[in-house]
């Protein structure tokens, strides 16, 4: 099924709703003692090529399940609606010719940074889609090794392509991953919670080198503040229902708005207003 | 004289700069312990030869010398005592005879010769094991294992075990730092209870994991496969010609032995 697009629409979701499968119950695996629960109602927004949004909303609002979504990484059965990448509807026969577009960046690096090498974590994507494509670029040692310094330069780390991740810094880790999806140049990238756990200084170097991609980049966090720095444009989801879809300044200073979908202010104007 | 000095002083310097990777280390130590195991009983001048050999591999390994040594006898005490029965157990020449009430013990001639030919080669399999591992370190050694062709999908799994078992020792301090936080009173029975629950806490918390990490390695295009790339195969002449050499010498040991030239 082909969409009739925009030029510039890089994503669109159509009335998308998810629910979990949980158990009322522990131990009862009957029919009755299974509910849905749903995680996301409804939800309808378009995303342009370039464009940076940033999705907020309070713990459990849906934000991860809603990029879990749209990168395809999650039970599709309990998924009604439709979503859309670069025209093409993403389901099963589209699935993995569309995730060559998209880098998913998780909340814990631990989760992504799997190999015993940053070079290995790094050149992964990479091999992968190479080979996938029987690029015979992708079993070129020197095309790999030189992807995989550029990528790493990219997030301003170098010569650590031998390091073990478990041995590098949360920050460093944070780093590394972002240059996990970087090294096969996807159009979209998802970041899951991008500044969780970072000192300032890292934070602060981390949102501006995001602001710099010049890609399209959706992120999920419940820091306001990286929300207000990074994108002009933000999504606030509460309890799985979109609430607000328009400009970041705007929402980000409106106090009672914000507490109303259980947010605050961010902190650089909580003193401020108060 | 002075040409004599000059080709020392290079094979000191290439000695100094070569750097012999991991697949060939592997090929080396894997040869020599099969060629070791293959000795048969009571050839103890082969057995020598090997243990000359085993020392010079742990030099040209660069291994630090004093290290494979603790490491080796420590790790020689568990095929010693698994062995100590062996003399007893054999059929031979009866060489001793004890008579304790209801007990006939006898050690045989080829009891001891089995024993002590089982220590040896333990010792030397150690000894060798322990140059190769001390001399590389971990990822250079799953990274030999790709090169010598073990299955991609057994070395992956190796490589994920080995990078989450940081990870799980991570997790584990944490949760017992909690436990002790919150035991008041010095109690082994609570602490050891506690811990059975941690055990099972790290067990949900490693699926969790497993997920996510197979949901990472999707969203980069995963199929199933696992495709590598080697790297850092530098010197590749050298170090061919050393496995060149070393299976020379081995063949050459095994002549030894066949033909019964020391016997």
């Amino acid at each position: 099924m082909e969409v009739k697009v925009n030029n510039d629409i890089i994503i669109e979701v159509r009335n998308l709703s998810y629910a979990y499968k949980t158990s009322k119950r522990i131990n009862d695996k009957t029919d009755a003692a299974v509910e849905f629960k749903e995680a996301l109602k409804d939800i309808n927004f378009t995303v342009a090529k370039g464009e940076k949004v940033s999705i907020i909303g309070p713990n459990g609002a849906g934000k991860s399940t809603l990029l879990l979504n749209l990168a395809g990484l999650i039970e599709h059965n309990n998924r009604n609606g439709e979503i859309f990448i670069l025209g093409k509807i993403l389901n099963d026969k589209n699935l993995y010719d569309l995730r060559e577009n998209i880098g998913f960046v998780f909340q814990d690096p631990n989760d992504q940074l799997f190999s015993v090498s940053v070079f290995d974590d790094v050149a992964f994507g990479l091999i992968n889609f190479l080979n996938k494509k029987k690029d015979p670029r992708g079993q070129n040692k020197e095309f790999i090794r030189n992807k995989v310094v550029e990528s790493l330069s990219m997030v301003n780390l170098s010569g650590i392509e031998n390091d073990m991740p478990h041995f590098l810094s949360f920050g460093e880790k944070k780093l590394v991953a972002l240059a996990t999806v970087l090294s096969y140049n996807p159009e979209i990238l998802f970041l899951d919670e991008p500044s969780s756990n970072l000192d300032p200084k890292n934070r602060k170097d981390f949102i501006k080198l995001i602001k710099g991609l010049e890609k399209t980049i959706i992120i999920a966090t419940h820091d306001l503040d990286l929300a207000y720095e990074f994108s002009n444009r933000t999504i606030v989801l509460n309890k799985g229902q979109i609430v607000f879809d328009g400009n970041s300044k705007s929402v980000l200073q409106d106090k009672d708005f914000l507490k109303s979908n259980n947010l605050d202010l961010p902190l650089m104007f909580n003193n401020l207003i108060e | 004289m002075g040409r004599t000095a000059s080709i020392l002083e290079k094979i000191v310097k290439t000695y100094g700069t070569f750097n012999i990777n991991a697949r060939v280390k592997l090929i080396i130590t894997l040869t020599t312990l099969f060629f070791l195991v293959s000795t048969s009983n009571g050839n103890y001048y082969v057995l020598l030869l090997y243990f000359i050999l085993g020392i010079l591999i742990s030099i040209i390994f660069k291994a630090n010398f004093l290290f494979v040594v603790k490491r080796t006898f420590l790790l020689f005490l568990f095929p010693f005592f698994i062995s100590i029965f062996i003399p007893f157990t054999n059929k031979g020449n009866i060489l001793l005879k004890f008579n304790i009430s209801f007990l006939n013990i006898t050690i045989t001639d080829n009891g001891i010769t089995i024993f002590l030919t089982v220590l040896l080669k333990s010792f030397i399999s150690i000894m060798l094991l322990s140059s190769m591992v001390i001399s590389t370190s971990d990822a250079e050694l799953l990274n030999g294992l790709r090169k010598i062709h073990v299955p991609s999908v057994i070395v992956t799994i190796i490589f994920i075990m080995y990078r989450y078992f940081f990870v799980i020792k991570e997790e584990s301090h944490k949760g017992q730092l909690a436990i002790k936080s919150r035991i008041f009173k010095k109690s082994y029975k609570t602490l050891n209870k506690r811990l059975a629950f941690l055990a099972g806490n790290l067990l949900i918390k490693s699926f969790d994991r497993a997920e996510n990490i197979y949901k990472s390695m999707e969203s980069r295009g995963f199929d199933g496969n696992f495709y590598f790339i080697e790297r850092n195969d530098n010197s590749k002449k050298l170090n061919w010609a050393l496995i060149i050499c070393f299976i020379l010498i081995l063949i050459s040991i095994k002549i030894i032995e066949f033909l019964k030239i020391l016997a």
